[in-house]
């Protein structure tokens, strides 16, 4: 049955994110209801509109001195702007990408490549041997970061390229600690990494302190010849759902995600002072797009979409954050309500910001691992953790385990994130389907 | 004003790929005539539907195991399917890139990893020392590249990670010489790249041997098997083979393409260049089994681990729309663009006389159906001041990415042997699936004037 699932647009195509908008057309047991926002999102009515218009009207090589490529590269330049309002930072340090892999792939390689540049420039003077003489470079980062920071640092410790120190989280938290990434911080670092909000548990990360205490080192190293380390966070899961701003957050690098927040499946970068006080160093080389940082001829509709999905969250993230969050809150009422004692919500550690749309939840009981949970729901579409992991099977979550999650709770872990249009009738449809998923599971012999 | 340009649709929003079928709104002075195809096309409406059928309906994670992210998967696999047929690929040996110029360093990128695991293989075995141990991987390609293929290459010879040797392209056809580039073949070789063919001039490094085979087999047919045949060489004497690839940006959509025929390990794909979308696809001939790739980017595991990422459904759709379309009606859209571009060399012959010279015109060389790179003689003519006079005709001076380049002339040009008063004043034109013999007339008309204008000024 096809997902009834995000309420942005109804079936008559209309544009719907209030509750209570969209007809009810299907008899209850075979409405869905998308409860995975933080595995992928659809597209606001807007941002399909911006993108048919482009593909339509600006369809021009961006690099073309006549209007139909001069209108392109408006497009491209209002959607830049459109980006690096939402985040508080400058257009010129906004790149378009292809995704927040390639993001998040880009930042690593980029400093591993300036450290080697930096190393040798020093070390080549007789006079100044460089501090980090005869050092791979080294990376800071936590234990449950996406796959698109894990690999590549995996990948560069395999090939002897880079190392690299994943700090565990806190399980008190689930947060990582400042201290301990300081903590962590060596001559030859060059990098700290850290996400702005877990994709899994929905827990904010303390980048801005950690931001903070790493400039504040950085005066020291410099004092004492060695480079300053650079700080990014991928904003994957964080843009849309709460207000981030790279003023208040003091990254020098940040990642965009265009399909976390109602728009298209490309991304973005901001470094900060691109080119004057941040290098970057392209991955890729080409026909000079993007100052020669990203070439490749432009996808002016999916910049379209991306920059429209950027004006709308800059203009109604704080009405999206707290429908949610009440959402939800109520969400986690009913499961309280209905489970009682058997239910533990993950998410929730005490004191810790978490987002607003997350909730990660265990009932508890030996035949309810998450998998078989989920299987069992016949409304409910939803996950045990990120998308990319879907085929782990049996697998707890490392993420949840990380956290101090106990394993049989971490293996009964499910994953519920709502969206924008999701509504309280919603709600009490999932919770229905969960007692019933839990009741077969439990009346089997 | 805007681009009447592609004829892919009206201003009714009718597919119209047929002369005539668009109504003639706006007075011929207006009007403006796209022939800048080689640059960008514009979106089959076929493609748009597909994209926005996609971006409706297809949106969920296409990892995720329930009905709306399968729907995403299935359109991805289609999609794939029909890029392998387009060109007589298998599907498993397709991944879809962000586009061509990610394809192109991918290549690159990954051949030189190859050549590193290789060489470390073998040296570390003390009763077998690599035969090129010592030795930087090193590349062979042509002058005449796109920028995609230049700059990374010259990236790593600037960084001393390879060496690489740019074969000259031949002064009397345009082409680079098979000769040529075996006789650049090293031990340390890892790569043979040649454009299928070139932007500006339009000329293919190849020729459909069924229809000439009269003539001396040329380039990348000829190249990939001449380099089979040095690989079985190589294996005996205990040196890795060399992989051939082609960037077929040009070709795809005016030509048939089969890389059964093309004998290469690596081909590109460019969607923009063939009426798809911004992104593109990488071949790799027995990809993960006779061919490695090594990956640029690390993630969840999306496209065999060879590209993650989450998959740009809609994209990948109509990506893979537009293939099905060329794989369908090739032989028509090069039919139509070689006799629209014929009547053009002939209006422009006609109309200028010994003035015009046409540079993509080599002889016994096969060229693009739809390209025409022309220099009108005269001193006040230089490329860029003629396109400025025009006040219909859309199109440039070479590639769209070096629309910056002001007055120099084209180095592709010189390379090819083109005096340096001619590369000036050339004008790249590149018909498209659409365009009418009257659009050729006004196209004409409108550089006459233009020609005019400039004389006329003392």
């Amino acid at each position: 049955m096809e997902a009834a699932g995000p309420r942005s647009r109804d079936a008559r195509g209309r544009a719907a994110n209030q509750p209570g908008s969209r007809a009810e057309k299907s008899p209850p047991e075979s409405r869905k209801v998308y409860m995975d926002y933080n595995a992928t999102t659809p597209l606001e009515p807007e941002v399909i509109q911006a993108m048919t218009e482009a593909m339509q009207e600006a369809w021009g090589n961006p690099s073309s001195p006549y209007p139909a490529g001069r209108k392109a590269k408006e497009i491209i330049n209002a959607a830049r702007e459109n980006l690096a309002k939402m985040i508080g930072g400058r257009p010129q340090d906004m790149i378009f990408t292809s995704g927040g892999t390639e993001s998040n792939n880009l930042v690593i390689h980029s400093v591993v490549k300036h450290f080697h540049k930096i190393h040798a420039a020093v070390g080549d003077t007789a006079e100044r041997p460089s501090p980090v003489e005869g050092s791979l470079p080294h990376i800071v980062t936590c234990t449950v970061e996406h796959d698109s920071i894990r690999l590549p640092l995996e990948h560069l410790v395999e090939e002897q390229v880079a190392e690299v120190t994943f700090v565990p989280v806190s399980k008190v938290n689930g947060q990582v600690e400042a201290e301990d990434i300081l903590a962590a911080v060596r001559p030859a670092t060059c990098l700290v990494t850290i996400m702005l909000a877990n994709n899994e548990t929905g827990v904010i990360m303390p980048v801005p302190e950690i931001s903070r205490r790493v400039r504040a080192l950085n005066q020291q190293r410099a004092a004492g010849g060695l480079p300053g380390v650079l700080v990014h966070t991928d904003a994957a899961q964080a843009l849309g759902k709460r207000r981030v701003d790279v003023r208040d957050l003091g990254v020098d690098f940040l990642t965009v995600v265009g399909h976390k927040f109602y728009g298209p499946r490309i991304g973005a970068l901001y470094v900060r002072g691109l080119g004057e006080l941040t290098p970057l160093y392209p991955m890729l080389f080409g026909g000079g797009q993007e100052r020669n940082f990203r070439p490749g001829t432009e996808n002016t509709p999916m910049i379209a979409g991306l920059g429209k999905a950027a004006e709308l969250v800059a203009e109604k993230c704080e009405a999206y954050e707290a429908h949610m969050q009440a959402v939800r809150d109520y969400l986690e009422e009913r499961l309280a309500a209905e489970f009682g004692e058997r239910v533990h919500l993950n998410s929730q550690f005490p004191g810790t910001e978490r987002l607003p749309n997350t909730c990660n939840f265990s009932i508890q009981g030996p035949r309810l691992q998450g998998r078989l949970v989920l299987a069992q729901c016949r409304t409910l579409l939803a996950s045990l953790g990120a998308a990319c992991h879907s085929d782990h099977g049996d697998r707890p979550s490392a993420v949840l385990l990380s956290c101090g999650i106990p394993l049989d709770l971490a293996r009964n872990a499910i994953r519920l994130s709502v969206g924008r249009g999701t509504t309280r009738a919603e709600v009490d449809l999932v919770v229905q389907d969960l007692k019933q998923a839990v009741a077969r599971l439990e009346g089997q012999a």
